[in-house]
């Protein structure tokens, strides 16, 4: 299907703890704007209805589908966008950091379980055990969360499905906003598509950190390079907020992507059937 | 003014040519007084990166955009180099307000079609040493008239105006200016995977005795770029500027007189070598022959003048090929050429096309058996294929076989290889085959690896890539149509630079 340039939009929202209804006005604020602007994709942060708030996740983690992508359908469906926003899901007295994709006809197109959670976490959320693609109408999408950046096998499994824009909604504390940018960098290289990396700023006075927004879009030099008469080192770094509250809009070229990823694919070269197998074993070993 | 000139080359195959076209542009230019400075992208592993940082370092007048080739010319592995040469400009345009003249063979071959798809201010198409210092006064002084510019593309009154090009250089005065060479030239490789007659390539400096070409050959596009009559050096000057060069650069082991074909007319080339077997060089060289005019006295002086080896544009194996190809001499010159040079010190390779009009499978097979069973040069180089150029023969015979329609645009890398042969995958494999089987025989690096069948499925969809890839670029690109004498249609004969109109580049 041939896609064209579609107009993304960045919401780095502070999701503020206990703050649900103020963080969800303020999310359609920016949402109707980002409509109003043009744009066919619209992404929020990780958990950005509750912020990071794993101590409470019993209480404050929605269903899915729910009130709240009910809310959300409905805006994409009056503005006929695609959505991506990150939840704490609750299903069936089990959570989740999850990311759902809201279709323009305002249902739910898929979701997204985070499946990386550390240690910490995992006695508060479970772990997904399902890295997902859609096929949508503006390109082929993919979703992640934050802490997913640091196993590269998550954008892997993403590009071996021929992913063109990874939607990575994050939370991240701020002390990992040197090594997240730095992650980003490679995995747009790897994976050979855009990442747009969504993330929340804000404090969590629980945990006593600052999350590190820094949002950005990022693309495979070597793409952009190869379309751009202009490319500096650095401009793979397509846009970087800082660590205020606010929304930008960036093109995305699609058919551009798909023709450079159809030259210069590196998918047929990926051998899955040798990875990890030494370390599964060790794994068992061990335990 | 100052002046920067960037050589696109991009190709080191089979060795990494000196950019001699760019240096005889900077030698006029420094002898007109300008400040030149150069960017040879060659040695440039990220191309774009370097011409912004030699642009944001300088202030520039005259940006000059040498283009060697449009493209690789090799069917089997084809590479364009268009794209390059158009983001060039466009980071010129965006960081500097120097004037863009693209010129040199490659833009000369096809002038409209590249001026429209790159859009630089002017271009020269043909010699350039000339016009370029003309173009430079013009544009600092405003003196001179653009229409008494040789070769000179430009837009007049909104359409492309390209000046005739006069060939007035004269060869005797200019020597081109060797200082701008990069020292990585000089350095000795090992041989290139085209070179099956040595491990290593020690430096070698290059240089041309004349300009232009007699020669009909129908694919050939030297009339374009240097005109068709000859021009001459004096053989004395030849030999001064060889020994000039080896005394400035002592890195330098060989040379190669890089004439298209060195031995047309025969008379000059053998004054030529006389006179370097006169000075007794002792720097071993070598040349580009055609079969057309090599006799054993010849070679016997070409080795006498230091010559070691030859290359020989033989073209094809075939009695059609060679008709079609419009080479004026038969299998039997061939024949006879090969074993007068075998008999001499010099190494020589048969250089060929295959595939050329009238090779039909069967035509093909025999002449590779032909060639196996009379010729023994000490390599045969092959390629699958020739590069088709607008107003040739060749594109002619294209358009009448169906390979191409009357308008194709042939800017873009277009082939011809005898449809009836690319179609026979049995034709293809014995092609293959025989290749392998002899050491001193190259048609392609990759050969070993893959089928040729494979592979020419392969490169029709690359070149068709190109082709789509062109069609995205010139989206919303102004077609240009032809100036035209007609003083009712133009403003005649006042000149200014307000009449420089500039298509700016969105």
């Amino acid at each position: 299907m041939s896609v064209g340039t579609i107009k993304a939009a960045v919401i780095q929202l502070e999701c503020k703890l206990s703050r649900e209804s103020g963080n969800m006005r303020r999310a359609e604020r920016y949402i109707k704007k980002a409509i109003n602007d043009g744009a066919k994709l619209v992404c929020l942060p990780e958990a950005f209805l509750t912020s990071g708030n794993i101590l409470e996740v019993a209480d404050v983690a929605v269903t899915i589908p729910g009130d709240c992508t009910d809310r959300l359908g409905e805006i994409a469906k009056e503005g006929g966008i695609y959505l991506v926003a990150g939840l704490l899901e609750a299903d069936n007295g089990i959570r989740y950091s999850t990311s759902v994709l809201i279709s323009p006809d305002g249902s739910i197109v898929g979701k997204y379980r985070r499946v990386h959670c550390f240690e910490m976490e995992r006695q508060y959320i479970h772990q997904g055990d399902d890295f997902c693609v859609f096929d949508t109408d503006i390109g082929r999408i993919g979703l992640l969360q934050g802490y997913d950046m640091n196993f590269p096998i998550s954008c892997m499994e993403l590009y071996l499905r021929e992913v063109d824009i990874i939607v990575c909604s994050a939370l991240v504390p701020e002390e990992f906003y040197y090594v997240t940018n730095q992650l980003l960098q490679a995995r747009a290289i790897e994976s050979q598509c855009y990442i747009i990396f969504v993330s929340g700023i804000g404090a969590n006075p629980y945990a006593g950190f600052r999350y590190m927004g820094g949002s950005s879009v990022m693309a495979d030099p070597m793409f952009l390079e190869n379309e751009r008469f202009d490319f500096e080192d650095g401009d793979e770094t397509m846009m970087l907020m800082a660590m205020e509250e606010e929304y930008r809009l960036i093109d995305l070229d699609i058919n551009r992507l798909r023709k450079y990823r159809e030259s210069k694919s590196r998918i047929g070269d990926v051998v899955p059937t040798s990875y990890l197998k030494n370390i599964n074993t060790n794994l068992q070993l061990e335990t | 003014m100052r002046v920067l000139l960037i050589s696109t080359n991009k190709i080191r195959v089979p060795r990494p040519a000196l950019p001699i076209g760019m240096a005889y542009i900077s030698a006029a230019l420094k002898q007109a007084g300008h400040e030149v400075h150069v960017l040879d992208l060659l040695w440039q592993a990220r191309e774009l990166k370097a011409v912004l940082e030699t642009l944001k370092g300088n202030d520039f007048d005259m940006v000059g955009v040498a283009i060697r080739n449009l493209d690789n010319l090799t069917f089997i592995d084809p590479i364009f180099f268009g794209p390059l040469t158009l983001k060039i400009i466009k980071c010129v345009r965006k960081y500097t307000n120097a004037k863009v003249v693209i010129g040199g063979s490659g833009f000369s071959v096809e002038p409209k079609p590249f001026f429209e798809y790159a859009q630089p201010d002017f271009g020269i198409a043909g010699e350039g040493e000339n016009a370029i210092v003309a173009l430079a006064d013009y544009i600092e002084h405003g003196t001179g008239k653009l229409e008494e510019i040789s070769g000179l593309c430009y837009i007049r009154d909104g359409k492309f105006m390209k000046n005739g090009t006069f060939g007035t250089v004269n060869v005797g005065l200019i020597e081109p200016d060797r200082s701008i060479y990069d020292k990585q030239y000089f350095v000795e490789t090992v041989a290139s995977t085209t070179d099956l007659t040595r491990d290593s390539q020690p430096a070698i400096e290059t240089l041309q005795t004349k300009r232009g070409c007699k020669l009909a050959c129908s694919y050939c596009i030297i009339k374009k770029t240097e005109g068709r009559g000859n021009r001459f050096k004096d053989p004395r000057q030849v030999a001064t500027e060889i020994q000039q060069a080896m005394l400035d650069n002592p890195a330098v082991k060989e040379f190669e007189i890089v004439d298209a074909t060195f031995n047309v007319p025969l008379d000059y080339a053998t004054e030529v070598c006389e006179e370097l077997a006169r000075i007794k060089l002792t720097t071993p060289w070598y040349c580009q022959l055609s079969p057309t005019a090599i006799n054993k006295e010849f070679v016997d002086l070409l080795g006498r003048a230091g010559c070691i080896r030859v290359d020989l544009g033989t073209d094809a194996f075939s009695e059609p090929g060679l008709e079609h190809l419009i080479k004026g001499f038969d299998q039997a010159r061939i024949v006879e050429v090969d074993h007068i040079l075998r008999a001499s010190t010099l190494e020589h390779t048969h250089c060929v096309f295959v595939g050329a009009p009238g090779e039909t499978p069967k035509v093909l097979r025999d002449s590779i058996e032909f060639s196996e069973k009379y010729l023994r040069p000490n390599q045969i180089y092959a390629n699958l294929g020739i590069r088709i150029f607008g107003n040739t023969k060749l594109q002619r015979i294209a358009v009448k076989k169906g390979i191409i329609k009357p308008d194709h645009n042939m800017f873009l890398p277009t082939f011809y290889v005898e449809p009836e042969t690319l179609a026979c995958a049995d034709t293809l494999n014995y092609v293959r085959d025989t290749y392998l089987k002899y050491k001193n025989w190259y048609l392609w690096w990759g050969l070993k690896g893959q089928t040729l069948v494979d592979r020419a499925r392969e490169t029709v969809k690359i070149v068709q890539d190109m082709h789509e890839e062109y069609e995205y670029m010139m989206q919303g690109v102004p077609r240009l149509e032809d100036w035209t004498k007609d003083p009712a249609m133009n403003e005649v004969g006042k000149w200014d630079a307000s009449k420089i109109e500039i298509i700016q580049v969105v």
